[in-house]
């Protein structure tokens, strides 16, 4: 069984993503939503972990490499001003859907397998990994017109 | 309003008239969405609602997906305990807010004397249980502290709730004798709150904190500069003699006359 390979995906990546959230607040205190929001979203993700540990242990777990891989690849050192909150938020986007697409393809998997336990914890927090999506949109969509236009 | 009261029937003249007021409803409307349609279509509503926990956006496809057809939408969110609370190094919730007699920074009331009588200074106020095992009487300065910053203020006692603290948020620097900041006489509420707000209506978090309060100095001989009404009237006798009584006066008469038909 491949779940294996997914479940350790999803969990690895809502790790990383839960630090990346982290840095992001301490990078950008003085946007003190940002500051805030990227503490609780960093909480939350940390709870998807602790949701799907009874699944791990019932499954068992890979550890592929990717989602550090992709955090590194994206977060190049610490970014400061307008553009650099926009480019953090731009990170997060894509590490957030990382996460969102492997809920989708878990949960496929959980319906294949019957196994309605996983599919209720994949179906919540899939619904929550969506919010966190809209809410970077939201953000970024804020950010963008002063840190491209205006800002030097 | 004025305007319109002109137009209407003399009977209706000097009614309270609801919104909406219309040329279909002359005597303005009681109850509104009776035919129990709201505006929430995708092709009408103003906005298309934001999720309470981060203020993320909906967009015109989640709302169609939700095919409102006219009812209205209710949304819940989670419960979140408060962004602070007190904890054994800040023991004392604070929550900030009005005097009657003071409007926001005061540029207005502070000028308006039987006003600023009323209530010229800021204050802090604690029950009388935490008052006593605190040792603070009447009219001690204290210091109020939270992990942002402090205010040094006297103290009032009077009935707030036991380990809560409240402070009044309308008095900053611009009246205070030469003094143009926290660093000289910190008495600014906003020192102790923290910076945020609710990621939808954008309300600050000014209701709610940790602060610890410590005694700094007894009083010298005068109570708390707070009103004796209203919610800071201090507690029963004798604490209370030695208050003076929060009243009116001659130069706080105001006269207005309404012509009627």
């Amino acid at each position: 069984m491949r779940l294996t390979n997914y479940l350790g995906l999803v969990h690895r990546s809502e790790t990383v993503l839960a630090e990346a959230y982290r840095q992001v607040a301490e990078a950008h205190k003085d946007e003190a939503d940002v500051f805030r929001l990227c503490q609780v979203l960093a909480e939350q993700c940390d709870q998807h972990a602790e949701r799907l540990k009874p699944f791990v242990d019932r499954y068992g777990e890979e550890a592929p490499e990717e989602p550090e891989r992709l955090h590194n690849d994206l977060f190049g050192g610490t970014r400061t001003g307008g553009l650099g909150l926009l480019r953090d938020l731009h990170d997060l986007y894509l590490m957030a859907n990382e996460v969102d697409i492997s809920w989708t393809v878990i949960k496929q998997a959980a319906q294949g397998a019957r196994d309605k336990k996983l599919l209720e914890a994949v179906t919540s927090c899939e619904g929550e990994t969506q919010v966190q999506i809209k809410w970077l949109l939201t953000r970024i969509k804020e950010a963008a017109p002063q840190a491209l236009l205006v800002a030097s | 309003m004025r305007l319109l009261r002109h137009e209407l029937r003399p009977s209706t003249r000097w009614k309270r008239i609801q919104w909406p007021c219309t040329a279909d409803a002359p005597n303005g409307t009681e109850r509104i969405y009776t035919d129990g349609k709201f505006n929430t279509d995708p092709d009408y509503c103003e906005d298309y609602g934001h999720d309470f926990l981060t203020g993320a956006g909906y967009t015109e496809t989640d709302r169609r997906a939700l095919e409102p057809n006219g009812r209205a939408i209710l949304r819940a969110a989670d419960y979140r305990p408060a962004p602070e609370e007190p904890s054994g190094e800040f023991p004392f919730k604070l929550t900030t807010g009005r005097t009657l007699y003071q409007f926001h920074t005061r540029m207005k009331t502070a000028r308006a004397p039987q006003l600023n009588r009323a209530a010229p200074a800021p204050w802090m106020e604690l029950s009388p249980g935490d008052a006593e095992s605190l040792g603070i009487h009447e009219g001690d300065l204290v210091r109020v502290e939270s992990t942002r910053g402090h205010i040094d203020v006297p103290a009032r006692i009077n009935n707030i709730r036991p380990g809560t603290v409240f402070t009044p948020f309308h008095y900053g620097y611009f009246d205070a004798g030469g003094v143009k900041g926290p660093e000289q006489h910190p008495r600014a509420a906003n020192e102790l709150t923290m910076t945020s707000w609710d990621p939808v209506s954008k309300q600050p978090v000014f209701k709610i904190g940790a602060v610890r309060v410590t005694k700094i100095a007894d009083a010298k001989g005068e109570p708390a500069p707070a009103p004796t009404t209203t919610a800071s009237a201090p507690v029963a006798e004798p604490v209370g003699a030695m208050i003076a009584p929060t009243r009116g006066g001659p130069d706080a008469v105001a006269l207005s006359i309404v012509e009627g038909d």
